[in-house]
């Protein structure tokens, strides 16, 4: 039964990060498929993206994944970790 | 415009006109009351001006500057005085500016489309002693004598004085005095003295090959100093100057007509007004078969955006000539003629400074620059401005004596705030304002550079781009452009991924239908800047 809950979660958490960063970027057109820096992101914006997470989630992105890939990625690691906290046992969004 | 029969030497030598066509001889340094005579001896019978309506020769304008100048003195007008200029190009405004300068006084241009407090600023702040041309308020405000247009007509025919008493200027003289804005705000007035133009002039001859004859566009305003490289590039050539009503100078396509049906040789152009003439003779069949120098004045040209008028023209004939320049060192200080490894490139080379300029590349260190390291441009020579009017702590701060690392000797060098760097051949790369050069999470940022990033998209035909505050330890790259068609936000930024490292990405692009643009033609940044803060507020609200 975890399976589409975690699936369901991602989904989510995608959702999230895309609106997220479309906030902190001040950029309407974001879409997961985006990278956070190439959209303009800098440490400091990604530092506050995290706080986000850490607010909503009690984890953060990792910030090597943030720069690297695109948002559907980083998101997809922060519901890893969001499974696996455990402040966070029943793994609710 | 350019006659058939073989030039002859023995022409000039017998001192009848030189022909159309003929190598033409650099005049020495002097006046530029000196320079028009010069013509006017030579080439009496040669067209001075032409304007949609008249030609006028060389003796005509000559007589009638006379009796206007004749005119001006009657009113106390001499030596030394300031009168300001406020007319539309025309005969009417080459031939007061002549008078003006034969009596040995200087003409303040006054834009006729400057909103009429800044012409009453400018009035005010050179003490002008009398208005000619068509006052906006600011002589009767200020209780100017006025020498109005009506009047400066009448004297077309009449016959010249005979044996006026004229006082002719010294080549330490101020000729002009040129209002700019620069980048704090008060316009602060310029004077240029007769002998820093005829050593433009002079040098200029030396790097290009005019010929007797050439056909000078005046396309900018007399209150842009281009004009005085327009106006007296005519005359120091014996060449005709062909005046263009301001309407055609805003139409890329009836620009590229007049250029085409009146043979024009010379012209010279912003690469901002130059990329829409450009785009509008790419669309059209014409060739410019008269056309023999285009001269980029006014801003940094970026070469690669020339590649398809080059690939169209060639390189040869019309001649592309990077002139780099500052109000301060009379209009050009600079000549790069370009080659094909300029336009695929987007190294904006200015090549080597006029003959007479002594240069200085300092680093932010207080270093000489080494070849490839950026600096900040210092200039000295007989081009250089005598000062500012009425601004001792400016003057004291941008005009400074120092020692030549090429001769050793003391020269007074002028701060021009913008950064190049030194090349191997002894040329110059212009890299940009010194006020658009950013730290940004501690990398050194040209954002002239990101701007000719984005322009090389073909869609887009300009970009400027600025640090946006978007709070604090927030502070990003935005990009405005123009294009035309469609092109998305994810395809510019495709594209300049390809083009620059990542610090250079601009966070947010917005399109803008068009870019204003100041009196000059410049593009004007600050207005977009702010526009971009306007549409900005509105779409949030």
């Amino acid at each position: 039964m975890s399976e589409p809950r975690t699936s369901h979660h991602t989904e989510e958490i995608t959702r999230l990060t895309v609106e997220w960063a479309a906030e902190i970027l001040e950029e309407p057109e974001v879409t997961a498929r985006d990278n956070f820096l190439d959209l303009g992101g800098h440490s400091i914006l990604a530092l506050r993206l995290c706080r986000y997470a850490a607010e909503r989630f009690g984890v953060e992105y990792d910030i090597m994944t943030l720069f690297e890939n695109d948002l559907a990625t980083a998101a997809e690691d922060l519901a890893t970790k969001v499974s696996a906290a455990p402040s966070n046992p029943d793994g609710r969004v | 415009m350019n006659g058939s029969a073989a030039p002859t030497r023995a022409h000039r030598a017998s001192g009848s006109d030189p022909r159309p066509g003929e190598p033409h001889d650099p005049a020495g340094p002097g006046t530029l009351v000196e320079t028009f005579a010069r013509a006017v001896a030579r080439y009496g019978s040669g067209i001075a001006v032409v304007t949609e309506e008249e030609s006028l020769s060389y003796r005509r304008l000559d007589s009638w500057s006379r009796a206007l100048g004749a005119t001006l003195r009657a009113h106390g007008i001499g030596h030394g005085d300031r009168v300001a200029l406020r007319m539309s190009p025309g005969a009417e405004a080459i031939a007061a500016m002549l008078a003006i300068l034969r009596v040995g006084a200087c003409y303040v241009p006054l834009d006729v489309r400057n909103p009429p407090s800044r012409n009453a600023f400018i009035v005010e702040d050179s003490r002008a002693v009398a208005l000619v041309g068509t006052s906006d308020g600011c002589a009767e405000e200020r209780d100017l004598l006025v020498v109005d247009e009506a009047r400066v007509t009448e004297l077309r025919q009449g016959p010249a004085p005979s044996d006026t008493e004229e006082a002719p200027p010294s080549p330490e003289d101020t000729a002009y005095v040129v209002y700019t804005s620069g980048t704090t705000g008060t316009p602060k007035g310029v004077p240029i003295h007769h002998g820093a133009v005829t050593a433009l002039l002079s040098g200029a001859a030396e790097k290009f090959a005019f010929s007797v004859g050439e056909r000078w566009l005046l396309f900018h305003s007399i209150a842009f100093d281009v004009s005085v490289w327009e106006i007296w590039g005519a005359f120091h050539t014996s060449g005709t100057l062909v005046i263009i009503p301001y309407r055609t100078t805003r139409s890329p396509e009836e620009c590229l007509r007049a250029v085409r049906e009146r043979g024009i040789s010379v012209l010279t152009q912003t690469p901002t007004a130059f990329g829409t003439f450009s785009t509008a003779a790419l669309r059209s069949e014409a060739d410019l078969p008269e056309l023999r120098y285009v001269v980029f004045a006014g801003e940094k040209l970026v070469p690669s955006a020339l590649l398809p008028w080059a690939r169209r023209f060639g390189l040869d004939r019309p001649a592309l000539v990077n002139m780099y320049g500052i109000t301060e060192t009379t209009v050009h200080s600079t000549f790069h003629e370009l080659g094909w490894e300029d336009v695929n490139d987007t190294t904006s080379v200015i090549g080597r400074v006029l003959p007479g300029f002594d240069h200085r590349v300092i680093t932010p260190e207080g270093r000489e620059a080494a070849t490839g390291e950026q600096g900040v441009l210092w200039l000295a020579g007989p081009q250089v401005s005598h000062g500012y009017l009425n601004r001792p702590e400016l003057n004291a701060e941008r005009f400074r004596v120092m020692r030549s690392p090429r001769d050793g000797g003391e020269y007074r060098y002028y701060r021009s705030g913008d950064v190049v760097s030194p090349r191997e051949d002894g040329g110059l790369v212009y890299h940009g304002r010194e006020d658009l050069q950013v730290k940004l999470r501690g990398h050194r940022i040209e954002l002239t550079d990101i701007e000719a990033a984005v322009r090389s998209h073909e869609s887009v035909t300009d970009a400027v781009v600025w640090v946006r505050e978007y709070g604090p330890e927030d502070s990003r790259l935005v990009c405005a452009y123009t294009a035309e068609g469609a092109v998305s936000t994810r395809t510019l930024r495709e594209h300049v991924k390809k083009c620059l490292p990542s610090y250079m990405w601009p966070a947010s692009y917005r399109r803008m239908s068009e870019f204003p643009r100041t009196l000059n033609g410049k593009l004007d940044r600050d207005t977009v800047i702010h526009r971009w803060e306007t549409e900005k507020e509105s779409e949030n609200e």
